[in-house]
């Protein structure tokens, strides 16, 4: 098994180094050991627009990515330590995940952590999950990955995640809100930084001996071109959303303090707007209709097309008030 | 000729699958060992490819549906 530490942060090459490592280098088997800067990282058949709160996450300009395997969204910064299992099994293209986690669970115990297996796909202390994961498998080559929370500020997440009053309909995958906790806060040394940590953390699972490899110039720019073209792309990370429909009753009040009920019902379709219907005071506003479909569904997006509709200078209401009527 | 896709079975104890995508749309063209469709279960994504090559005529069910393991879930016309 080859080694390859990746001293790169951001979440799209990462996720493109992946990608590229399980489909071209077929022959060869890899733990790969990598940390994204500040970025959500969501599951391949996930809704990112039920995920996520589209206008928190549009302003701290923090990266959103979507991952090649199944779950929930996590929430990655330089703290948190992931692992990449890339194998060639000769089962019946199915993974399990226990000849994964059972190694990784042995070397945290072995670095005095007392980590246990929880559920199907989780690493836990006690109750709380310190390591989650997942995997795609493609003609018996499986990618199994992991998190591993090693002293990650997680309060940053908090104000990033989906709250709307509306009601979304869809068949996506959804995330499972888990209670977590930092691997570092049970550890008898306090002092051990993230560095040490994964540089024990492999010496424990391979106790035989580390083959370190490095990436040729042709793989970086093969990784950086998919990373550009794929990872990092509106198309990827919003357009792969299954299809859904969003419904939403509001009551937004003008500048002149006249109450206005605006009822909305959108179907997004490949992250834009399919279907719009807005309803403003009982009347269907055709203006409203036209204006939004076939945007892409995003806060900045929808408040720019609303801010230049004639409603917009009639009506008086805040645009940041309309445009909330939408998300 | 017309071949019938069905929902495979990947694991001794898989009974249904969630149909996550489809890479294929209806009236698409198909080759053989093109993945056709996406299945999750677990948080695994498994790709499925196609057996056939020829149009994906029909496709009896959406991305997001649990499809009972042999369930016929698509025809591909093979002419």
């Amino acid at each position: 098994m080859k080694v390859f530490d990746s001293t790169n942060t951001d979440v799209y090459f990462n996720l493109a180094m992946e990608e590229y490592l399980f489909k071209n280098c077929v022959d060869t088997e890899y733990l790969l050991l990598w940390k994204n800067h500040n970025s959500i990282v969501l599951g391949k058949h996930q809704n990112i627009f039920e995920e996520i709160n589209l206008k928190a996450v549009e302003e701290s300009g923090i990266q959103v990515a979507r991952r090649n395997t199944g779950g929930g969204t996590v929430f990655h910064d330089e703290q948190n330590l992931n692992y990449s299992f890339i194998c060639n099994s000769e089962g019946d293209g199915f993974a399990d995940y226990e000849q994964f986690l059972i190694p990784v669970i042995k070397a945290l115990n072995e670095m005095g952590i007392p980590a246990v297996k929880r559920r199907t796909s989780d690493i836990a202390i006690g109750e709380q999950k310190i390591s989650g994961s997942a995997q795609t498998v493609k003609k018996g080559r499986v990618l199994h990955h992991g998190t591993l929370l090693y002293n990650s500020d997680l309060s940053l997440l908090k104000n990033l995640l989906k709250t709307t009053t509306g009601k979304i309909t869809s068949k996506s995958v959804k995330s499972v809100r888990s209670d977590v906790t930092n691997i570092k806060k049970h550890m008898t040394d306090q002092s051990m930084t993230m560095a040490a940590f994964k540089d024990t953390l492999l010496e424990k699972l391979l106790p035989d001996g580390i083959e370190k490899v490095r990436l040729t110039e042709e793989d970086i720019q093969s990784i950086q071109a998919l990373a550009d073209e794929k990872y990092s792309q509106w198309e990827w990370n919003y357009g792969q959303s299954p299809k859904f429909s969003f419904e939403k009753e509001s009551l937004v009040l003008s500048i002149n303090g006249i109450k206005m009920p605006i009822d909305v019902k959108l179907e997004i379709i490949k992250g834009k707007i399919a279907k719009a219907e807005a309803i403003v005071d009982g009347l269907a506003n055709a203006e409203l209709e036209e204006t939004l479909t076939g945007v892409r569904y995003g806060y900045r997006e929808i408040l720019h097309k609303l801010d230049e509709t004639q409603f917009n200078k009639t009506a008086q209401i805040k645009i940041d008030n309309l445009t909330n009527c939408f998300l | 000729m017309k071949k019938n896709v069905q929902m495979p079975k990947l694991g001794e104890q898989m009974e249904t699958g969630v149909l996550a995508a489809w890479n294929k749309e209806a009236g698409e063209v198909v080759k053989k060992g093109e993945v056709l469709f996406e299945i999750e279960t677990e948080k695994v994504v498994s790709e499925v490819e196609s057996m056939e090559s020829g149009v994906l005529e029909e496709v009896f069910f959406e991305a997001g549906d649990e499809i009972k393991v042999d369930e016929i879930i698509a025809v591909i016309n093979c002419d």
